[in-house]
């Protein structure tokens, strides 16, 4: 566990360093506009960012400040008036909230879709359940949120159009953004399902004279998880951390916004703080999700025994 | 027991919301508001640092230079001065103060503007004797320029501000030397990089002056809320010197950055005001008479064209230059394309640019659509009906605009010279730096004046200037601009300046005009008045009001 | 280990269906250049965007351009990119996390930071420097297409090896000493076709829609050529306008995916049927 850790630590640590490095190699810099700003304006800035130094000072530069207490990620480049924690903290509240739902949905969704498919395997049940599942994965959200969008907000008038006032602004684009998760777990889910139907363990956990909802749910849902785990990990950290798509639709001040805001005007403090975040829920939930699959597969433990 | 499980659920359930980061609902703020869709996210409210017209827009609200711009014709008319006076040689402009504060309620005086552009000049880390405390790297300075010393100065070629021209002889007084009799610059000090700071809060906040509960200002609004990401809301300025005549109560600018979504807003009434437009939808727009009416395209101080790379074969060939320009049926992309109300271009100097006299237009004697007349020019520079010619690339931005007139202007050349281009779409700051280094045939790009001169549109082409990327110089250009310069007579300075334009545009061609701009915006119709179609997409909200 | 239940193979319409409309569209994309269709890149900037008509089966776009062969043209980039971005994601992501899932221990634990690594770049200044460095070729794009789109397949497939790297029949194979190279061959491939086939399936769309925006940051295929990412990226906005912009092509990449995604499943029930358990 400790080892785990520590190796977040430094791939974290990896991370950081590689994007530092891709980001100055990107051609343009913040402070290159269509119409040129004054040379010795520019100059003062490029001196004062430091940006004059050599690239892998700048890195130590920065590195230093984010070992301070709190981590101090710099103020934004592009954007003055704020620190990059002004910034990112609000809009990763907002992200959060709208990818917990969105993963939400999906999970509760998707996973007795899947089930539901697998047991009625072939049948018409199967068939329909799967191609409902498959919408997400058919239509890709730039198409599905404004079809949501007109239907629902449009013209019938149900649900707020876009922008972040309250919990009814969470539905249209939670559901967008869920579309394609809920898919991959309903098509992980059912595929292994079906397999594990077929086998051993649930033959044995029959021929004991067990429900059959008890069979499916108790003794083959788990191993049935076993390839949606991992996927996990990773689709958690992207749908917490916004999507841009889905954040532009629907107007939503978001994380996924301001790292390609950030990307596209070169704010190479804001797009840093963007990554930070991203790295530390990728890592973490890489973490968490690996233990996951050892406790529902005790065999899948990892060290050599 | 029921009871308490109940509170702590509704505990939860509010945590939980509260923890969402909703940024609040609009209709609280009543009747006498303005939801404006802005386009984007601010950069800096601070008005040394403006660069977008995004934070032009809300700097009109809550600060006011010394004179303020007409809502209807922009002609500049009393702002924080009363009434102001040139001298006969038009160097020396004085300005005289009215008695006004700042919102926080201290009075502002002629020391106020001092600080202000100091701190424009002023670059930042320079630590130089009674500069300003904080200072910032202002993209405007330069626009300075035509004060007694201040290029001199802001590029550190002097350090004593005491040469720079201005002099505050009373509090209530401003007197502002300028290098040469300068027209436009009544035009100028109407712009956010002439407006005045409030030191006492800039000193103390420094970066976080312009924070929302700490910004101070003292336009006809104050900033009363900042949502980054989300909105930005002003609200009227009981302090304003002329606070009768505001009569907004407030003004929200949505953060909204992509048109579409706005004009989803719109259509859901969300905003009244869409401060852009998408020109693919411009034909079924206009076929709906409802949202017909509320579609508006005035023309805008600004052209559109491609640069030529003179450094590179072919195109250090004039001819080769000008048979490319003469083959774009310019009429053709207005009309179809971009499709609001743009005008074909033959000069770089938009048609609503006012000058007197008025600007003789190079249309119908400069490089009009000729096919014929393309032809022979290439088949003169050695490449008849296109043969051997090298393949060019042209780069743009991604957009869809520029990648619809790309196509366009690649197949004309394809039809009338029998040449091939190819396209390249590149990221924004790509192409930018792509540019400025010079590596590129042929580049799109835009230049938008700064003030209502031609001046503006003439200066960015000299030999070597920043903006010029081109690789193109002429002697008898800059000439031209610089006799410009010291003539006082109007009628004379304009004939050196459209023989200027003839070089640029005609003779030499290192530019490729396609179309004057206009600013598409959306405004509900019947719900507002004091706004005004103008040349430069500017609207005092001073000037503002709702309709019953 | 057990003797395998030989379930019958049932007769699925389902994978003959769609195996049939792949087909079809796989040689209609192949068959286009000869096909006596509209030019594509022809605009007619009077006409504009016109519905679709018994002359512009599928309508012009605004440059009055016709939508059928943009679409068909649209098809031959498209499927390509989705079968050469999957089959990058396939090649190595299996071998990788197959690997990674046998070692296990330290070489697990390395393998699988050097994963976590290439998801936390910002993928967007990947793009750019690859491109700035290499050049804006196919290749290239294949590239930048392939360097994400593995990741996650990695991590299923050794999740699933860790799984099955404990069971009996495993086990006893090693103890035979057979070949650590036969043993992933015969018994570990085959048991972890069905979810690689099933997430390959659903990389393919990703993949094609990827394919939009890197052609975007100026990667790969440049104006005017069109993709169906391209196409429908651009025709979403004007969905309320031009609906016949989003909803052509849009519903040609539906069904597509639609019948890739029970094509797959059908060649997994299949699979399943013909060699279960290993």
């Amino acid at each position: 566990m400790l080892t785990r850790l520590l190796l977040g630590v430094l791939t974290l640590l990896a991370i950081l360093v590689a994007s530092f490095f891709l980001q100055r190699i990107a051609p343009g810099g913040p402070f290159d506009l269509e119409r040129d700003m004054p040379e010795a304006a520019r100059q003062a800035l490029i001196r004062e960012w430091g940006l004059d130094r050599p690239v892998p000072e700048q890195l130590g530069l920065y590195l230093k400040g984010l070992c301070r207490f709190p981590p101090d990620l710099k103020r934004s480049m592009v954007q003055p008036d704020y620190t990059v924690w002004e910034i990112v903290g609000p809009r990763l509240q907002v992200s959060a909230s709208l990818g917990f739902a969105a993963l939400c949905i999906a999970l509760v969704l998707g996973i007795p879709l899947g089930v539901l498919a697998a047991v009625h395997d072939g049948k018409m049940a199967d068939r329909v359940t799967m191609l409902v599942a498959l919408t997400g994965v058919a239509v890709p959200a730039f198409v599905l949120g404004p079809l949501l969008k007109w239907i629902f907000a449009l013209e019938l008038g149900w649900l707020p159009e876009s922008r972040w006032v309250g919990p009814a602004n969470m539905v249209l684009p939670a559901f967008t953004l869920a579309a394609l998760p809920l898919a991959t777990a309903a098509r992980l889910v059912r595929s292994e399902m079906g397999t594990i139907l077929r086998g051993d363990v649930v033959r044995t956990a029959r021929s004991q004279g067990l429900s059959e909802r008890r069979v499916v749910f108790v003794h083959a849902l788990p191993g049935a998880l076993v390839p949606v785990i991992p996927w996990l990990g990773p689709a958690t950290a992207s749908l917490v951390t916004g999507s841009v798509v889905v954040e532009r639709i629907f107007d939503i001040p978001g994380l996924g916004t301001t790292f390609i805001d950030g990307a596209f005007n070169r704010d190479y403090t804001l797009v840093m703080g963007t990554v930070i975040v991203y790295s530390i829920l990728l890592i973490l939930m890489n973490l968490l999700t690996d233990g996951l699959l050892v406790l529902l597969d005790p065999r899948a433990r990892s060290a050599r025994s | 027991m029921r009871r308490a499980g109940r509170t702590v659920g509704s505990v939860i359930v509010a945590l939980v919301l509260g923890s969402c980061g909703f940024t609040g609902d609009l209709s609280r703020f009543g009747d006498d508001v303005l939801v404006m869709s802005n386009l984007a996210e601010p950069g800096s409210l601070d008005p040394a640092l403006q660069s977008g017209v995004e934070e032009q827009r809300i700097t009109l609200a809550l600060f006011e230079g010394l004179l303020s711009y007409d809502p209807k014709t922009l002609r500049p008319r009393p702002g924080l001065a009363e009434r102001w006076d040139v001298s006969r040689d038009g160097k020396t402009w004085t300005f005289h103060l009215r008695p006004s504060t700042w919102s926080d309620g201290r009075s502002l005086t002629s020391a106020d503007f001092v600080y202000a552009w100091r701190r424009v000049l002023d670059p930042p880390g320079t630590h130089r004797e009674g500069s300003a405390d904080y200072a910032v790297a202002s993209p405007y300075a330069d626009l300075m320029d035509v004060i007694v010393g201040a290029r001199k100065y802001r590029r550190g070629e002097v350090d004593d501000f005491a040469a720079v021209g201005l002099a505050t002889p009373d509090s209530q007084t401003l007197e502002v030397h300028l290098e040469q009799a300068t027209p436009w610059f009544a035009d100028l000090v109407c712009f956010p990089t002439f407006m005045p700071v409030p030191r006492h809060v800039v000193e103390y906040e420094r970066e976080r002056w312009t924070h929302a509960g700490v910004m101070i200002s003292n336009g006809p609004f104050v900033l009363d809320e900042r949502r980054p990401g989300a909105f930005l809301r002003v609200r009227k300025n009981p302090r304003y010197w002329d606070a009768e005549t505001v009569r907004l109560e407030s003004l929200v600018y949505l953060s909204t950055d992509r048109v579409d979504t706005a004009l989803d807003q719109y259509l859901a009434g969300e905003s009244d005001w869409v401060r852009g437009f998408n020109p693919l939808k411009a034909r079924a727009w206009r076929a709906d008479p409802e949202l017909g009416r509320a579609l508006h395209a005035p023309d805008y101080l600004g052209t559109y064209f491609l640069r030529f790379n003179v450094r590179r074969p072919p195109l250090d060939d004039v001819r080769v230059r000008q048979a490319l320009t003469l083959a774009v049926d310019r009429e053709a992309i207005t009309r179809n394309l971009t499709a609001m109300g743009e005008k074909p271009a033959t000069g770089i100097m938009p048609p609503c640019l006012v000058t007197d006299p008025p600007w003789r237009s190079l249309r119908g004697r400069g490089l009009d659509h000729d096919p014929h007349r393309a032809r022979a020019l290439l088949a003169a520079a050695g490449f008849p009906a296109g043969k051997g010619f090298p393949l060019l690339t042209y780069s743009f931005n991604s957009d869809v605009k520029n990648r619809a007139i790309a196509e366009a202007i690649q197949a004309m050349w394809k039809d009338v010279l029998g040449i091939r281009v190819e396209l390249l779409n590149r990221e924004k700051r790509v192409h930018l730096a792509r540019e400025r280094a010079g590596d590129y045939d042929i580049s799109r790009g835009s230049w938008i004046g700064d003030f209502n001169d031609p001046v503006t549109f003439l200066d960015f082409m000299r030999s070597g200037a920043g903006n010029n990327r081109t690789g193109w110089s002429s002697r008898r250009f800059d000439e031209l601009l610089d006799a410009a310069r010291t003539e006082s007579d109007s009628a004379q300075r304009i004939a050196l300046l459209q023989a200027a334009e003839e070089i640029l545009m005609v003779d030499e061609a290192p530019l490729l005009p396609i179309f004057h701009f206009t600013t598409a915006y959306v405004l509900r119709p019947g719900r507002f008045a004091g706004i005004f179609e103008n040349a430069r997409d500017l609207h005092p909200p001073k000037f503002i009001r709702r309709l019953p | 280990m057990s003797g395998a239940v030989s379930l019958p193979i049932r007769k699925s319409w389902t994978l003959r269906v769609s195996f049939a409309f792949l087909l079809l569209v796989g040689g209609l994309a192949l068959a286009t250049p000869y096909l006596d269709l509209a030019d594509p890149d022809a605009q007619n900037l009077e006409l504009g965007p016109t519905a679709p008509s018994t002359e512009h089966w599928f309508g012009t776009d605004p440059l009055g351009r016709d939508l059928l062969s943009r679409t068909l043209y649209g098809a031959r980039i498209s499927l390509l990119v989705g079968l050469v971005g999957t089959a990058v994601a396939v090649g190595i992501g299996v071998l990788y996390g197959m690997l990674a899932g046998w070692w296990g221990g330290r070489a697990d634990l390395l393998m699988m930071r050097v994963v976590d690594l290439l998801y936390g770049l910002p993928y967007m200044f990947f793009v750019i420097v690859l491109m700035v460095w290499f050049g804006r070729s196919m290749i290239n794009l294949f590239i930048g297409l392939g360097a994400v789109s593995w990741l996650t397949m990695a991590r299923i497939v050794r999740g699933q090896v860790l799984s099955l790297r404990g069971r009996d029949y495993v086990l006893a194979a090693r103890a035979t000493g057979l070949p650590t190279r036969v043993i992933l061959r015969k018994h570990i491939l085959p048991n972890i076709a069905a979810p690689v086939l099933v997430y390959a399936t659903l990389t393919v769309p990703r993949v094609m829609l990827e394919e939009a925006f890197l052609s975007f940051l100026g990667l790969g295929v440049q104006p005017p050529a069109a993709s169906w990412g391209s196409l429908i990226s651009e025709g979403a906005v004007l969905f309320r306008e031009y609906p016949w912009l989003v909803l052509v092509p849009g519903a040609i990449l539906s069904v597509t995916l639609l019948a890739l995604n029970f094509f797959g499943d059908g060649l997994r029930d299949r699979m399943a049927a013909e060699d279960h358990p290993a």
